[in-house]
């Protein structure tokens, strides 16, 4: 047991921290429908790293954070512009084209470095394993900041994000609004993506949303339904890791893939019976 | 008198039964990246050691899965070796981090980078260009592939072994005596069996086998992926058909971990072959251990070559 936890420790508070954090922009983006927003971000978090490695600056240092944080921040402009730019294309579709691009791109630039492909598959996998306690702390902090932001608006985006679709006067997000949206939740992705990779954020943030939904319509409640969901799947999944001994970051997302059928399951025989 | 002789047997019995214990924990713990620094380990450590490769034979060492069970190995062992030249430069560096065993750390002598006991080749001469592409900073990291490298290999480990483990540098260096008298008598017998086929032309997928070429002396005209790790374009591809049809080459190495589409096109448009091949101990299940590895090289060489030399000394007369 002391073994699993001088292993496991940091993964797991890093796990039940990216978890509430993603839950909460889950409930959000799930209302808002805008599934693979985060793939779009992260895509643009690796082109940003990419660049800097190109540029010769090491991964993990200061500059290549930043050259990440100048692509999400352009990103996040590009998002919260095209919603008021027209309204005849769905937001999912410019979340696409981005990602597309931005993957694209980002392999033109890898084509010129020796093992540059290789160093895209690891940007974009991670391993949730590796995380020491320093980075839980960094992860922590961020969240700290992205928590503040949203604290101070965080009444009126949920009132945002429930009527998102049809938007009632004066309760339609302005730029601003969305533009805030957009940069936390690519702040956070910035600072976890080369930690837990993009699939495991992706299941991170849709997932446990998901689930709850199936058994309130209440963001609040929902919040709550799938923290406690991520936070016992995610437990579940890395002791199943240490155990079985699997890659970590595929386990934890099928562990998560389980939760979801089993909610499903529930969901309908509480419907049905 | 009897007495005294049966409580003799038991007193002998009991001591003997006290150093199992302490026989098996002296046993160092070895943990290697590669099957094939493994089995030099094996060789050279005997009974006195045990060892476990992180990366399997047929898996590629660039990119590794993360799995629990390789900070425990790392966090248990008195002895961490690789292969260095960035070959695991994806994922050791935060495997000793998350080991969390300082007998292992950079500069320790439970640390050992044996890239250091040998000369590499392709090191990029002059200021490196990262543009350039199919540039490693320090030099190609599969020396393994050249026998007379296992030589240096395993010197460099009963070094090591016996820097750490004193008390058995004698059994240390009888079995290098040993093991290194073995692979010589093999690399006598594949340099006569391949001497035929010297200043061969062949392309390879990845600069995976230049030590081996090196080592044949056949040349390697060209690789299919131009950039390592990246996909060749449609004219690499034309230029490389070119360039096989002047001068006459019909063999493609690859190792067996690599997607084998683009040979098999290349092979396609040239009358070609492509000739799949382990690149690590382990990585076919004949190719068990190191010198077990080079025999099952050398005799699909042998066969792969053997053909195409007789078309080819078929079609000049």
């Amino acid at each position: 047991m002391s073994e699993f936890l001088t292993f496991m420790g940091a993964p797991i508070a890093a796990c039940i921290l990216l978890t509430l954090v993603y839950t909460y922009f889950g409930c959000h983006v799930l209302k808002r429908e805008i599934i693979f927003i985060d793939l779009s971000l992260a895509q643009l978090a690796a082109l940003g790293t990419t660049v800097a490695f190109y540029m010769h600056l090491e991964l993990d240092s200061p500059g290549s954070f930043a050259l990440s944080l100048l692509f999400i921040v352009a990103g996040a402009a590009f998002f919260a512009s095209t919603r008021n730019l027209s309204a005849s294309i769905p937001q999912e579709a410019v979340i696409g084209i981005v990602y597309v691009v931005g993957a694209s791109v980002a392999l033109l630039i890898a084509s010129q470095m020796p093992h540059g492909a290789e160093h895209l598959k690891t940007l974009l996998n991670g391993s949730i394993l590796w995380i020491d306690w320093q980075g839980v702390l960094l992860i922590f902090c961020v969240i700290l900041i992205v928590g503040m932001v949203h604290r101070i608006t965080g009444k009126k985006l949920i009132e945002q994000s429930r009527t998102y679709k049809n938007p009632l006067g004066q309760n339609s997000p302005s730029w601003t609004s969305d533009f805030l949206f957009y940069i936390t939740l690519g702040l956070v992705i910035v600072f976890s993506v080369r930690t837990a990779g993009v699939f495991l954020i992706f299941t991170f943030l849709i997932v446990p949303a998901v689930c709850a939904a199936l058994f309130s319509q209440s963001i609040t409640t929902q919040f709550f339904i799938g923290s406690i969901l991520g936070v016992v799947a995610s437990i579940t999944g890395l002791v199943l890791s240490y155990h079985l001994d699997q890659p970590t970051g595929a386990t934890l997302v099928c562990t998560f893939g389980v939760a979801f059928l089993a909610s499903l399951l529930l969901s309908h025989l509480r419907s049905s019976g | 008198m009897n007495h005294f002789n049966s409580i003799r047997i038991i007193f002998v019995c009991f001591i003997f039964l006290l150093t199992i214990p302490t026989m098996a924990l002296a046993q160092l713990n070895v943990v290697t990246t590669t099957e094939d620094i493994a089995s030099i380990v094996r060789e050279v450590g005997g009974d006195l050691v045990t060892v476990k490769s992180i990366a399997k034979g047929y898996q590629d060492p660039h990119v590794i899965e993360a799995k629990p069970s390789y900070m425990l190995k790392v966090n248990r062992a008195d002895l961490l070796i690789y292969q260095g030249l960035e070959l695991e430069v994806g994922w050791l560096p935060m495997l000793i981090q998350g080991g969390r065993n300082k007998k292992v750390f950079p500069g320790q002598l439970g640390h050992l980078d044996v890239s250091e006991a040998i000369t590499p080749l392709d090191v990029p001469i002059g200021e490196l260009d990262r543009s350039m592409g199919d540039v490693h900073p320090s030099g190609n990291p599969h020396y393994h592939l050249n026998p007379h490298n296992g030589l240096l290999m395993a010197d460099s480990i009963a070094d090591r072994l016996s820097l750490l483990d004193p008390a058995n540098a004698d059994a240390y260096q009888s079995n290098l005596d040993d093991f290194s008298k073995r692979l010589e008598n093999k690399i006598r017998e594949w340099t006569a069996r391949m001497e035929k086929f010297q200043n061969l032309n062949v392309i390879t997928y990845h600069a995976t086998w230049n030590y081996l070429l090196d080592f044949l002396a056949i040349e390697s005209i060209g690789t299919i992926e131009n950039r390592p790790g990246i996909p060749p374009s449609g004219k690499h591809l034309s230029e490389l058909a070119t360039m096989m049809k002047q001068t006459n080459t019909r063999v493609i190495l690859q190792a067996n971990f690599f997607e084998k589409e683009f040979s098999d096109l290349l092979a396609g448009k040239t009358q070609g072959e492509v000739v799949v091949l382990p690149a690590y101990a382990g990585g076919t299940r004949e190719a068990k251990d190191y010198l077990a590895l080079f025999d099952v090289l050398i005799n699909k060489l042998e066969k792969t070559f053997g053909k195409h030399l007789s078309v080819v000394n078929g079609e000049s007369r």
